[in-house]
């Protein structure tokens, strides 16, 4: 791998995360997990198309490593999610847990799915 | 003008898709087997992170920004746990999937709280 490759993964990784920090931006105050939530779930229905798809290796570590890898988040979604139980709102913390988990899953395997029919 | 919270936010992230990135290409995964280094790097980041916003509750800025979101955020990833679980599960180790997003998420959240909890009680670390 070219140098420029990893210049590309960090590059694509800075973007990823500013787009992760602007979504909970505009979600707000306590409801930052909703934000999460709705990168964490383009992002895995993303990676699920590019994987399907059967992708180039240097595409698979520059799009999906450095953009989608940094844009998705599971560290912020497991603090939320304890946030969200510590706050006395234990049914959200589920939810966000559980919800998160087997939407992420359905939604890789529909972009995995047409990934390869588009392929 | 662009924040300085953007920049700390940008700098982290690129920074943590690197690490992560770099540590699968040195240990890719192989087919059937147990994706190890998303499994470990989720996890260390989710400690990270617990243990900085804990210790640093109080002080909130740009180490939050830097180290939390940016870092911590993109070292550790949603979509890769989830992709790998799909690619075991098409790889015939449906025990191993399964397996593989249940102690993700039951040692993250476990790792959290207990993290939480002990950085909450310490002074907080500047």
């Amino acid at each position: 791998m070219t140098p420029w490759v990893w210049l590309a993964v960090g590059g694509c990784g800075a973007v990823g995360a500013m787009v992760r920090f602007g979504a909970a931006h505009v979600t707000g105050p306590g409801r930052t997990h909703l934000g999460t939530l709705a990168v964490n779930l383009v992002g895995a229905f993303a990676l699920g198309v590019i994987v399907g798809a059967g992708s180039s290796h240097r595409v698979l570590l520059i799009v999906g490593g450095g953009l989608l890898g940094a844009t998705t988040t599971f560290s912020t979604w497991m603090l939320e999610s304890h946030r969200l139980g510590h706050d006395g709102r234990r049914g959200h913390a589920v939810a966000n847990l559980v919800g998160s988990l087997v939407a992420g899953f359905a939604l890789t395997v529909v972009g995995w799915w047409l990934g390869r029919s588009l392929a | 003008m662009i924040p300085n919270a953007l920049v700390a936010v940008a700098v982290g992230g690129a920074l943590g898709a690197l690490v992560r990135t770099g540590l699968v290409e040195l240990a890719p995964r192989e087919a059937g087997q147990w994706p190890w280094v998303t499994f470990l790097v989720n996890l260390a980041g989710t400690a990270l992170l617990a243990w900085l916003v804990g210790s640093l509750a109080h002080h909130p800025g740009p180490v939050v920004s830097f180290i939390g979101t940016g870092f911590c955020g993109a070292l550790t990833s949603f979509s890769a746990f989830q992709i790998e679980a799909v690619q075991l599960i098409g790889e015939g180790a449906l025990l191993l999937a399964a397996a593989y997003l249940a102690a993700s998420l039951g040692l993250g959240i476990l790792i959290t709280v207990a993290v939480s909890r002990r950085s909450l009680q310490a002074e907080p670390v500047v």
